[in-house]
Protein backbone atom coordinates (compact mmCIF):
# COMPACT_ATOMS: atom_id res chain seq x y z
CA UNK A 1 0.00 0.00 0.00
CA UNK A 2 2.92 2.33 0.62
CA UNK A 3 3.47 3.85 -2.83
CA UNK A 4 0.13 5.55 -3.29
CA UNK A 5 -0.61 6.27 0.33
CA UNK A 6 -0.33 9.82 1.57
CA UNK A 7 -0.66 11.00 5.16
CA UNK A 8 -3.51 13.44 5.31
CA UNK A 9 -5.56 15.22 7.91
CA UNK A 10 -9.36 14.81 7.88
CA UNK A 11 -9.94 18.43 6.91
CA UNK A 12 -7.40 18.27 4.10
CA UNK A 13 -9.13 15.12 2.86
CA UNK A 14 -12.45 16.98 2.69
CA UNK A 15 -10.82 19.75 0.66
CA UNK A 16 -9.03 17.33 -1.68
CA UNK A 17 -12.18 15.21 -2.03
CA UNK A 18 -14.14 18.30 -3.00
CA UNK A 19 -11.52 19.27 -5.58
CA UNK A 20 -11.49 15.72 -6.99
CA UNK A 21 -15.28 15.91 -7.24
CA UNK A 22 -15.05 19.10 -9.30
CA UNK A 23 -15.64 21.78 -6.67
CA UNK A 24 -14.27 25.05 -8.01
CA UNK A 25 -15.87 27.57 -5.67
CA UNK A 26 -15.34 27.83 -1.93
CA UNK A 27 -16.68 30.57 0.28
CA UNK A 28 -16.31 30.34 4.02
CA UNK A 29 -15.52 31.87 7.36
CA UNK A 30 -12.85 29.95 9.27
CA UNK A 31 -13.83 28.31 12.54
CA UNK A 32 -12.19 25.65 14.67
CA UNK A 33 -12.22 22.71 14.05
CA UNK A 34 -12.94 23.19 10.34
CA UNK A 35 -10.39 25.91 9.52
CA UNK A 36 -7.92 23.68 7.67
CA UNK A 37 -10.55 23.14 4.99
CA UNK A 38 -10.53 26.89 4.28
CA UNK A 39 -6.74 26.96 4.58
CA UNK A 40 -6.35 24.13 2.07
CA UNK A 41 -8.94 25.57 -0.31
CA UNK A 42 -7.32 29.03 -0.16
CA UNK A 43 -4.13 27.44 -1.44
CA UNK A 44 -5.65 24.92 -3.83
CA UNK A 45 -8.50 26.83 -5.52
CA UNK A 46 -6.17 29.16 -7.47
CA UNK A 47 -4.09 26.13 -8.49
CA UNK A 48 -7.08 24.40 -10.10
CA UNK A 49 -8.65 27.50 -11.62
CA UNK A 50 -11.26 27.85 -8.90
CA UNK A 51 -12.34 30.68 -6.63
CA UNK A 52 -11.78 31.05 -2.90
CA UNK A 53 -13.49 33.81 -0.97
CA UNK A 54 -13.22 34.45 2.73
CA UNK A 55 -16.58 35.96 3.58
CA UNK A 56 -17.51 38.28 6.42
CA UNK A 57 -19.53 35.60 8.21
CA UNK A 58 -21.28 32.27 7.77
CA UNK A 59 -24.56 33.72 6.47
CA UNK A 60 -22.66 35.39 3.65
CA UNK A 61 -20.65 32.20 3.13
CA UNK A 62 -23.63 29.97 2.49
CA UNK A 63 -25.38 32.57 0.34
CA UNK A 64 -22.20 32.92 -1.73
CA UNK A 65 -22.06 29.20 -2.43
CA UNK A 66 -25.77 29.11 -3.25
CA UNK A 67 -25.19 31.90 -5.77
CA UNK A 68 -22.14 30.24 -7.28
CA UNK A 69 -24.02 26.95 -7.45
CA UNK A 70 -26.91 28.56 -9.32
CA UNK A 71 -24.31 29.95 -11.71
CA UNK A 72 -23.18 26.39 -12.40
CA UNK A 73 -20.25 25.79 -10.08
CA UNK A 74 -19.79 22.82 -7.80
CA UNK A 75 -19.41 24.39 -4.37
CA UNK A 76 -18.32 23.78 -0.78
CA UNK A 77 -18.29 25.61 2.51
CA UNK A 78 -17.02 24.34 5.85
CA UNK A 79 -17.94 25.31 9.37
CA UNK A 80 -18.63 24.11 12.90
CA UNK A 81 -21.68 24.35 15.19
CA UNK A 82 -21.67 28.11 15.85
CA UNK A 83 -21.24 28.89 12.16
CA UNK A 84 -23.65 26.14 11.13
CA UNK A 85 -26.30 27.85 13.27
CA UNK A 86 -25.84 31.02 11.23
CA UNK A 87 -26.05 29.04 8.00
CA UNK A 88 -29.49 27.62 8.72
CA UNK A 89 -31.33 30.40 6.91
CA UNK A 90 -29.30 29.84 3.77
CA UNK A 91 -29.66 26.08 4.09
CA UNK A 92 -33.44 26.37 3.96
CA UNK A 93 -33.17 28.71 0.99
CA UNK A 94 -30.91 26.23 -0.82
CA UNK A 95 -33.47 23.46 -0.18
CA UNK A 96 -36.23 25.64 -1.60
CA UNK A 97 -34.43 26.90 -4.73
CA UNK A 98 -32.88 23.43 -5.16
CA UNK A 99 -29.29 24.63 -5.27
CA UNK A 100 -26.73 21.81 -5.15
CA UNK A 101 -24.45 22.75 -2.25
CA UNK A 102 -22.17 20.84 0.11
CA UNK A 103 -21.52 21.92 3.70
CA UNK A 104 -18.95 20.37 6.00
CA UNK A 105 -19.99 20.66 9.65
CA UNK A 106 -17.14 19.58 11.89
CA UNK A 107 -18.78 19.11 15.25
CA UNK A 108 -17.27 20.68 18.34
CA UNK A 109 -18.67 20.88 21.82
CA UNK A 110 -21.79 23.03 22.26
CA UNK A 111 -24.14 24.71 22.79
CA UNK A 112 -23.11 28.17 21.63
CA UNK A 113 -19.35 28.56 21.27
CA UNK A 114 -18.97 25.68 23.76
CA UNK A 115 -15.46 24.24 23.64
CA UNK A 116 -13.83 25.04 20.32
CA UNK A 117 -11.19 22.31 20.45
CA UNK A 118 -13.24 19.48 21.96
CA UNK A 119 -15.12 16.82 20.07
CA UNK A 120 -18.86 16.17 20.21
CA UNK A 121 -21.67 14.71 18.13
CA UNK A 122 -24.14 17.32 19.31
CA UNK A 123 -25.16 18.71 15.88
CA UNK A 124 -26.87 15.56 14.59
CA UNK A 125 -30.41 16.87 14.93
CA UNK A 126 -29.33 20.34 13.85
CA UNK A 127 -28.36 18.95 10.45
CA UNK A 128 -31.89 17.59 10.09
CA UNK A 129 -34.04 20.22 11.81
CA UNK A 130 -31.83 23.29 12.09
CA UNK A 131 -33.67 25.28 9.47
CA UNK A 132 -37.38 25.90 9.68
CA UNK A 133 -40.17 24.38 7.65
CA UNK A 134 -40.63 20.92 6.22
CA UNK A 135 -37.47 20.23 4.29
CA UNK A 136 -35.13 17.36 3.49
CA UNK A 137 -31.37 17.19 3.41
CA UNK A 138 -28.85 14.44 2.86
CA UNK A 139 -26.39 13.97 5.73
CA UNK A 140 -23.29 11.79 5.37
CA UNK A 141 -21.07 10.78 8.26
CA UNK A 142 -17.40 9.89 7.77
CA UNK A 143 -15.56 7.92 10.44
CA UNK A 144 -12.05 8.14 9.01
CA UNK A 145 -9.79 10.36 6.93
CA UNK A 146 -10.25 8.05 3.93
CA UNK A 147 -14.00 8.31 4.27
CA UNK A 148 -13.79 12.09 4.68
CA UNK A 149 -12.32 12.11 1.19
CA UNK A 150 -14.71 9.58 -0.33
CA UNK A 151 -17.88 10.92 1.25
CA UNK A 152 -17.09 14.49 0.23
CA UNK A 153 -16.91 13.25 -3.37
CA UNK A 154 -20.17 11.41 -2.84
CA UNK A 155 -21.73 14.50 -1.26
CA UNK A 156 -20.89 16.63 -4.30
CA UNK A 157 -22.29 13.96 -6.63
CA UNK A 158 -25.53 13.55 -4.65
CA UNK A 159 -25.97 17.33 -4.43
CA UNK A 160 -25.69 17.64 -8.20
CA UNK A 161 -27.85 14.61 -8.93
CA UNK A 162 -30.76 15.61 -6.69
CA UNK A 163 -30.23 19.38 -6.68
CA UNK A 164 -30.24 19.36 -2.91
CA UNK A 165 -28.01 20.47 -0.02
CA UNK A 166 -25.77 17.69 1.30
CA UNK A 167 -24.10 17.97 4.69
CA UNK A 168 -20.92 16.11 5.53
CA UNK A 169 -21.14 15.71 9.30
CA UNK A 170 -17.64 15.27 10.67
CA UNK A 171 -16.18 16.09 14.07
CA UNK A 172 -13.13 17.62 15.72
CA UNK A 173 -11.32 14.29 16.03
CA UNK A 174 -11.71 13.18 12.42
CA UNK A 175 -11.04 16.72 11.20
CA UNK A 176 -7.65 16.74 12.91
CA UNK A 177 -6.74 13.06 12.67
CA UNK A 178 -4.01 12.09 10.23
CA UNK A 179 -4.22 8.75 8.42
CA UNK A 180 -2.75 7.35 5.22
CA UNK A 181 -5.16 7.48 2.29
CA UNK A 182 -5.08 6.61 -1.38
CA UNK A 183 -6.26 9.44 -3.60
CA UNK A 184 -4.76 8.12 -6.82
CA UNK A 185 -7.98 6.76 -8.33
CA UNK A 186 -9.98 9.46 -10.12
CA UNK A 187 -13.59 9.41 -8.93
CA UNK A 188 -16.71 8.99 -11.03
CA UNK A 189 -18.33 12.40 -11.29
CA UNK A 190 -22.01 13.27 -11.56
CA UNK A 191 -23.08 16.40 -13.43
CA UNK A 192 -26.39 18.15 -12.88
CA UNK A 193 -28.94 17.85 -15.68
CA UNK A 194 -29.53 21.05 -17.59
CA UNK A 195 -32.35 22.20 -19.90
CA UNK A 196 -31.86 21.45 -23.56
CA UNK A 197 -34.31 23.82 -25.26
CA UNK A 198 -35.27 27.40 -24.52
CA UNK A 199 -38.73 26.92 -25.98
CA UNK A 200 -41.28 26.30 -23.23
CA UNK A 201 -38.52 26.42 -20.59
CA UNK A 202 -39.84 26.33 -17.06
CA UNK A 203 -37.04 26.12 -14.47
CA UNK A 204 -38.93 24.00 -11.94
CA UNK A 205 -40.74 21.66 -14.30
CA UNK A 206 -39.71 18.07 -13.64
CA UNK A 207 -40.00 14.67 -15.24
CA UNK A 208 -40.48 11.42 -13.29
CA UNK A 209 -37.12 11.99 -11.53
CA UNK A 210 -38.79 14.92 -9.74
CA UNK A 211 -35.48 16.79 -10.07
CA UNK A 212 -35.85 20.05 -12.01
CA UNK A 213 -33.49 21.10 -14.78
CA UNK A 214 -32.86 24.67 -13.65
CA UNK A 215 -30.60 26.48 -16.10
CA UNK A 216 -27.34 27.86 -14.79
CA UNK A 217 -27.51 31.63 -14.39
CA UNK A 218 -26.04 33.43 -17.35
CA UNK A 219 -26.67 30.76 -19.95
CA UNK A 220 -29.48 32.61 -21.70
CA UNK A 221 -32.47 31.13 -19.93
CA UNK A 222 -35.03 33.18 -18.04
CA UNK A 223 -34.93 31.76 -14.52
CA UNK A 224 -36.50 33.02 -11.31
CA UNK A 225 -35.32 31.63 -7.96
CA UNK A 226 -37.12 32.43 -4.75
CA UNK A 227 -37.47 31.09 -1.23
CA UNK A 228 -41.17 31.77 -1.52
CA UNK A 229 -43.40 28.93 -2.63
CA UNK A 230 -43.22 28.78 -6.39
CA UNK A 231 -44.67 26.82 -9.26
CA UNK A 232 -42.85 25.45 -12.28
CA UNK A 233 -42.20 28.99 -13.52
CA UNK A 234 -40.17 29.78 -10.42
CA UNK A 235 -42.40 32.71 -9.55
CA UNK A 236 -44.08 33.01 -6.20
CA UNK A 237 -47.56 31.88 -5.42
CA UNK A 238 -49.71 31.47 -2.32
CA UNK A 239 -51.71 28.67 -3.94
CA UNK A 240 -52.04 25.88 -1.39
CA UNK A 241 -52.14 23.13 -3.99
CA UNK A 242 -48.93 24.35 -5.58
CA UNK A 243 -47.33 24.63 -2.14
CA UNK A 244 -48.33 21.09 -1.20
CA UNK A 245 -47.08 19.67 -4.49
CA UNK A 246 -43.76 21.52 -4.13
CA UNK A 247 -43.03 20.36 -0.58
CA UNK A 248 -44.08 16.80 -1.45
CA UNK A 249 -41.79 16.83 -4.45
CA UNK A 250 -38.85 18.11 -2.38
CA UNK A 251 -39.37 15.06 -0.16
CA UNK A 252 -40.10 12.52 -2.87
CA UNK A 253 -37.14 13.40 -5.09
CA UNK A 254 -35.00 11.96 -2.28
CA UNK A 255 -37.35 9.35 -0.82
CA UNK A 256 -37.96 7.74 -4.23
CA UNK A 257 -34.21 7.08 -4.36
CA UNK A 258 -33.34 5.77 -0.91
CA UNK A 259 -31.47 2.78 -2.37
CA UNK A 260 -29.15 5.21 -4.07
CA UNK A 261 -28.72 7.49 -1.06
CA UNK A 262 -28.70 5.33 2.08
CA UNK A 263 -25.59 3.45 3.13
CA UNK A 264 -24.83 1.51 6.31
CA UNK A 265 -21.82 -0.50 7.33
CA UNK A 266 -22.67 -3.62 9.27
CA UNK A 267 -20.37 -5.97 11.15
CA UNK A 268 -21.56 -9.39 12.32
CA UNK A 269 -25.16 -8.30 12.74
CA UNK A 270 -26.62 -11.69 11.74
CA UNK A 271 -26.09 -13.59 14.97
CA UNK A 272 -25.52 -10.63 17.31
CA UNK A 273 -27.37 -10.56 20.62
CA UNK A 274 -26.03 -7.11 21.41
CA UNK A 275 -25.88 -4.62 18.56
CA UNK A 276 -24.25 -1.21 18.62
CA UNK A 277 -25.70 1.56 16.46
CA UNK A 278 -23.39 4.52 16.02
CA UNK A 279 -21.96 7.01 13.56
CA UNK A 280 -18.76 8.94 12.91
CA UNK A 281 -15.80 8.72 15.23
CA UNK A 282 -17.76 6.81 17.89
CA UNK A 283 -18.08 3.86 15.51
CA UNK A 284 -14.31 3.33 15.67
CA UNK A 285 -14.38 2.67 19.39
CA UNK A 286 -17.37 0.40 18.77
CA UNK A 287 -15.50 -1.50 16.09
CA UNK A 288 -12.67 -2.35 18.46
CA UNK A 289 -15.08 -3.19 21.29
CA UNK A 290 -16.98 -5.61 19.02
CA UNK A 291 -13.69 -7.29 18.10
CA UNK A 292 -12.79 -7.74 21.77
CA UNK A 293 -16.27 -8.96 22.73
CA UNK A 294 -16.22 -11.51 19.89
CA UNK A 295 -12.78 -12.72 20.97
CA UNK A 296 -14.33 -13.38 24.40
CA UNK A 297 -17.20 -15.30 22.85
CA UNK A 298 -19.81 -12.54 23.16
CA UNK A 299 -22.03 -12.19 20.10
CA UNK A 300 -21.68 -8.48 19.46
CA UNK A 301 -22.34 -6.63 16.22
CA UNK A 302 -22.30 -3.14 14.81
CA UNK A 303 -24.39 -1.03 12.50
CA UNK A 304 -22.72 2.22 11.49
CA UNK A 305 -24.74 4.91 9.77
CA UNK A 306 -22.82 6.29 6.79
CA UNK A 307 -25.95 8.09 5.60
CA UNK A 308 -27.67 9.62 8.62
CA UNK A 309 -30.46 11.39 6.72
CA UNK A 310 -32.71 10.52 5.02
CA UNK A 311 -33.31 8.07 7.88
CA UNK A 312 -35.50 5.19 6.77
CA UNK A 313 -37.02 3.15 9.59
CA UNK A 314 -37.70 0.07 7.43
CA UNK A 315 -34.17 -0.12 6.16
CA UNK A 316 -32.75 0.25 9.66
CA UNK A 317 -35.10 -2.46 10.96
CA UNK A 318 -34.05 -4.84 8.19
CA UNK A 319 -30.34 -4.14 8.65
CA UNK A 320 -30.47 -4.59 12.41
CA UNK A 321 -30.84 -8.37 12.56
CA UNK A 322 -32.43 -9.88 15.67
CA UNK A 323 -30.29 -8.55 18.49
CA UNK A 324 -32.33 -8.31 21.68
CA UNK A 325 -30.32 -5.37 22.93
CA UNK A 326 -29.32 -2.31 20.94
CA UNK A 327 -26.78 0.06 22.48
CA UNK A 328 -26.49 3.55 21.01
CA UNK A 329 -23.21 5.23 22.02
CA UNK A 330 -22.92 8.88 21.02
CA UNK A 331 -21.12 12.05 22.11
CA UNK A 332 -24.26 13.95 23.10
CA UNK A 333 -27.12 13.54 25.55
CA UNK A 334 -29.10 11.26 23.24
CA UNK A 335 -29.95 12.21 19.66
CA UNK A 336 -29.42 9.16 17.43
CA UNK A 337 -31.09 7.07 20.12
CA UNK A 338 -34.36 8.98 19.54
CA UNK A 339 -34.44 7.68 15.98
CA UNK A 340 -33.46 4.15 16.99
CA UNK A 341 -36.23 4.12 19.60
CA UNK A 342 -38.66 5.33 16.96
CA UNK A 343 -37.71 2.35 14.78
CA UNK A 344 -37.95 -0.35 17.44
CA UNK A 345 -40.48 0.96 19.94
CA UNK A 346 -40.65 -1.59 22.76
CA UNK A 347 -39.75 -4.55 20.54
CA UNK A 348 -36.07 -4.37 21.53
CA UNK A 349 -34.18 -3.08 24.50
CA UNK A 350 -32.68 0.19 23.23
CA UNK A 351 -30.02 1.57 25.59
CA UNK A 352 -28.47 5.02 25.24
CA UNK A 353 -24.80 5.46 26.08
CA UNK A 354 -23.80 9.10 26.23
CA UNK A 355 -20.61 10.99 26.91
CA UNK A 356 -20.55 14.77 27.07
CA UNK A 357 -17.18 15.76 28.53
CA UNK A 358 -15.42 16.54 25.26
CA UNK A 359 -13.59 13.21 25.04
CA UNK A 360 -14.20 10.16 22.88
CA UNK A 361 -15.88 6.95 23.99
CA UNK A 362 -13.05 4.43 24.19
CA UNK A 363 -13.44 0.70 23.49
CA UNK A 364 -12.77 -0.04 27.16
CA UNK A 365 -15.57 2.29 28.22
CA UNK A 366 -17.97 0.39 25.98
CA UNK A 367 -16.92 -2.92 27.56
CA UNK A 368 -17.29 -1.42 31.04
CA UNK A 369 -20.72 -0.04 30.14
CA UNK A 370 -22.00 -3.47 29.09
CA UNK A 371 -20.75 -4.93 32.35
CA UNK A 372 -22.15 -2.18 34.55
CA UNK A 373 -25.53 -2.21 32.83
CA UNK A 374 -25.69 -6.03 32.78
CA UNK A 375 -26.23 -6.01 29.02
CA UNK B 1 -6.74 -4.55 23.93
CA UNK B 2 -5.79 -4.62 20.26
CA UNK B 3 -3.12 -6.83 18.88
CA UNK B 4 0.58 -7.32 19.29
CA UNK B 5 1.52 -5.44 16.15
CA UNK B 6 -0.04 -2.26 17.51
CA UNK B 7 2.51 0.29 18.75
CA UNK B 8 1.28 3.31 20.66
CA UNK B 9 3.41 6.41 21.18
CA UNK B 10 2.61 9.53 23.17
CA UNK B 11 4.93 12.53 23.19
CA UNK B 12 4.33 15.48 25.41
CA UNK B 13 6.17 18.71 26.05
CA UNK B 14 6.02 22.38 25.23
CA UNK B 15 4.45 23.88 22.12
CA UNK B 16 7.22 24.75 19.65
CA UNK B 17 9.42 21.75 20.42
CA UNK B 18 8.16 20.13 17.25
CA UNK B 19 6.66 17.04 18.82
CA UNK B 20 3.66 17.06 16.48
CA UNK B 21 5.97 17.35 13.48
CA UNK B 22 8.05 14.53 14.99
CA UNK B 23 4.98 12.31 15.17
CA UNK B 24 4.10 13.15 11.56
CA UNK B 25 7.63 12.29 10.39
CA UNK B 26 7.55 8.94 12.17
CA UNK B 27 4.05 8.33 10.78
CA UNK B 28 5.27 8.93 7.24
CA UNK B 29 8.25 6.64 7.73
CA UNK B 30 5.88 3.90 8.91
CA UNK B 31 3.63 4.43 5.87
CA UNK B 32 6.66 4.10 3.57
CA UNK B 33 7.21 0.68 5.10
CA UNK B 34 3.65 -0.35 4.34
CA UNK B 35 2.30 0.08 7.84
CA UNK B 36 -0.85 1.90 8.76
CA UNK B 37 -0.97 4.79 11.22
CA UNK B 38 -3.22 7.22 13.04
CA UNK B 39 -1.69 10.47 14.22
CA UNK B 40 -3.40 13.01 16.44
CA UNK B 41 -2.59 15.86 18.74
CA UNK B 42 -4.03 18.09 21.37
CA UNK B 43 -5.48 20.96 19.45
CA UNK B 44 -5.77 24.54 20.56
CA UNK B 45 -3.95 27.54 21.90
CA UNK B 46 -1.98 25.20 24.20
CA UNK B 47 -0.07 23.97 21.17
CA UNK B 48 1.52 27.38 20.74
CA UNK B 49 3.74 27.73 23.78
CA UNK B 50 1.72 25.79 26.31
CA UNK B 51 1.73 22.12 27.08
CA UNK B 52 1.25 19.93 24.05
CA UNK B 53 0.72 16.29 23.19
CA UNK B 54 1.20 14.27 20.02
CA UNK B 55 0.00 10.71 19.61
CA UNK B 56 0.81 8.06 17.06
CA UNK B 57 -0.50 4.54 16.59
CA UNK B 58 1.42 2.26 14.19
CA UNK B 59 0.14 -1.15 13.16
CA UNK B 60 0.44 -3.81 10.48
CA UNK B 61 -3.34 -4.05 10.48
CA UNK B 62 -6.32 -1.73 10.20
CA UNK B 63 -6.50 0.61 13.19
CA UNK B 64 -10.03 0.89 14.54
CA UNK B 65 -9.79 3.13 17.58
CA UNK B 66 -7.38 5.86 16.51
CA UNK B 67 -6.23 7.24 19.86
CA UNK B 68 -3.58 6.02 22.27
CA UNK B 69 -5.15 4.08 25.15
CA UNK B 70 -2.23 2.02 26.46
CA UNK B 71 1.05 3.57 25.33
CA UNK B 72 4.09 1.45 24.58
CA UNK B 73 6.19 4.55 24.89
CA UNK B 74 5.60 7.85 26.66
CA UNK B 75 8.12 10.61 26.04
CA UNK B 76 7.83 13.67 28.28
CA UNK B 77 9.97 16.67 27.34
CA UNK B 78 8.69 18.90 30.14
CA UNK B 79 7.52 18.34 33.68
CA UNK B 80 4.21 20.01 32.89
CA UNK B 81 3.73 17.65 29.95
CA UNK B 82 4.27 14.62 32.15
CA UNK B 83 1.84 15.99 34.74
CA UNK B 84 -0.88 16.76 32.23
CA UNK B 85 -0.58 13.83 29.84
CA UNK B 86 1.40 11.25 31.80
CA UNK B 87 -1.67 9.36 32.95
CA UNK B 88 -2.88 6.12 31.44
CA UNK B 89 0.48 4.36 31.46
CA UNK B 90 0.81 0.71 32.36
CA UNK B 91 3.51 -1.90 32.96
CA UNK B 92 3.97 -2.13 29.21
CA UNK B 93 4.89 1.57 28.97
CA UNK B 94 8.46 2.70 28.59
CA UNK B 95 8.83 6.26 29.83
CA UNK B 96 11.48 8.64 28.48
CA UNK B 97 12.03 11.99 30.18
CA UNK B 98 14.40 14.87 29.52
CA UNK B 99 16.43 14.93 32.72
CA UNK B 100 18.04 18.24 31.76
CA UNK B 101 14.77 20.08 32.37
CA UNK B 102 13.01 17.84 34.88
CA UNK B 103 13.79 15.34 37.58
CA UNK B 104 12.56 11.79 37.49
CA UNK B 105 9.23 11.63 39.27
CA UNK B 106 9.02 9.33 42.27
CA UNK B 107 5.68 8.08 41.03
CA UNK B 108 7.28 6.08 38.22
CA UNK B 109 8.84 2.77 39.21
CA UNK B 110 8.92 -0.86 38.15
CA UNK B 111 5.46 -1.38 39.57
CA UNK B 112 3.69 0.97 37.24
CA UNK B 113 5.78 1.17 34.08
CA UNK B 114 8.15 -0.98 32.05
CA UNK B 115 11.07 1.30 32.66
CA UNK B 116 12.10 4.89 33.06
CA UNK B 117 14.83 6.31 30.87
CA UNK B 118 15.99 9.72 32.09
CA UNK B 119 18.26 11.32 29.48
CA UNK B 120 19.65 14.86 29.40
CA UNK B 121 18.19 15.47 25.96
CA UNK B 122 18.08 19.24 25.71
CA UNK B 123 21.46 19.87 27.37
CA UNK B 124 23.17 17.22 25.23
CA UNK B 125 21.65 18.71 22.08
CA UNK B 126 22.99 22.14 23.03
CA UNK B 127 26.46 20.93 24.02
CA UNK B 128 26.99 18.50 21.13
CA UNK B 129 25.27 20.22 18.23
CA UNK B 130 25.28 23.81 19.52
CA UNK B 131 21.60 24.01 18.68
CA UNK B 132 18.38 24.48 20.51
CA UNK B 133 16.46 23.24 17.48
CA UNK B 134 16.13 19.59 16.70
CA UNK B 135 14.94 18.30 20.06
CA UNK B 136 12.09 16.49 18.32
CA UNK B 137 14.54 14.73 16.01
CA UNK B 138 16.84 13.73 18.88
CA UNK B 139 13.74 12.25 20.48
CA UNK B 140 12.93 10.37 17.26
CA UNK B 141 16.48 8.98 17.43
CA UNK B 142 15.85 7.85 21.00
CA UNK B 143 12.54 6.23 20.03
CA UNK B 144 14.22 4.54 17.08
CA UNK B 145 17.08 3.38 19.33
CA UNK B 146 14.62 1.89 21.78
CA UNK B 147 12.14 0.30 19.40
CA UNK B 148 13.59 0.05 15.86
CA UNK B 149 9.99 0.63 14.86
CA UNK B 150 11.07 1.55 11.31
CA UNK B 151 14.30 1.19 9.35
CA UNK B 152 16.68 4.05 10.17
CA UNK B 153 17.12 4.87 6.50
CA UNK B 154 13.36 5.19 6.07
CA UNK B 155 13.31 7.56 8.99
CA UNK B 156 16.05 9.64 7.39
CA UNK B 157 13.99 9.84 4.21
CA UNK B 158 10.92 10.96 6.12
CA UNK B 159 12.94 13.62 7.96
CA UNK B 160 14.32 14.90 4.66
CA UNK B 161 10.75 15.35 3.40
CA UNK B 162 10.08 17.89 6.15
CA UNK B 163 13.38 19.67 6.69
CA UNK B 164 14.84 22.55 4.70
CA UNK B 165 18.08 21.65 2.93
CA UNK B 166 20.26 23.92 5.05
CA UNK B 167 19.08 22.17 8.21
CA UNK B 168 19.24 18.62 6.88
CA UNK B 169 22.73 17.91 8.19
CA UNK B 170 21.86 19.21 11.65
CA UNK B 171 18.75 17.04 11.76
CA UNK B 172 20.58 13.91 10.66
CA UNK B 173 23.13 14.55 13.40
CA UNK B 174 20.28 15.06 15.85
CA UNK B 175 18.83 11.68 14.86
CA UNK B 176 22.23 10.01 15.31
CA UNK B 177 22.64 11.74 18.66
CA UNK B 178 19.36 10.30 19.92
CA UNK B 179 20.29 6.79 18.86
CA UNK B 180 23.75 7.20 20.43
CA UNK B 181 22.23 8.24 23.73
CA UNK B 182 20.24 5.01 23.84
CA UNK B 183 23.27 2.92 22.86
CA UNK B 184 25.34 4.57 25.58
CA UNK B 185 22.71 3.63 28.15
CA UNK B 186 22.67 0.05 26.90
CA UNK B 187 26.47 -0.15 27.04
CA UNK B 188 26.42 1.15 30.59
CA UNK B 189 24.27 -1.83 31.45
CA UNK B 190 21.26 0.24 32.33
CA UNK B 191 18.14 -1.75 31.76
CA UNK B 192 16.02 -0.02 29.17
Amino acid sequence: MSEKMVLMQGNEAVAEGAIAAGVRFYAGYPITPSSEVAETMAKRMPEVGGTFIQMEDEIASIMAIVGASLAGKKVLTATSGPGFSLMQEGLGYACMVEAPIVILDSMRYGPSTGMATKVSQMDLMQTRWGTHGDHWVIVLSPSSVEESYQLTIRAVNLAEKYRNPVIVLSDETISHLREPIDISIPPVLVERRLPTAKADYLPYRTDESLVPTVANVGTGFRTSCTGLVHGESGFQTANGHVAEALVERLRDKLFNNLDDIIQFETDRVEDADVLFMSFGITARGVSEAVETLRSHGRKAGSLRFITLFPFDDDRVRKAAGNARTIVVPELNSGQLVLLVKRVFGDSRKVVPMNKINGDLISPQEILNFLREENL
Amino acid sequence: MGNDSRFELRMTGSGGQGLILGSIILAEAAIMEGKTVTQSQVYGAEARGGTTKAELVISDKHIAYPKVTDPDLLAAMTNEGLKQYGGGISRKTRVVIDSSVMSAPDSLDEENCRGLLALPIRSTLISRLESELGLNIVLLGIIEGLTAIVDVETLRKAIAMHVKKQFLDLNMKALDLGMEMVEAQARAGIRI
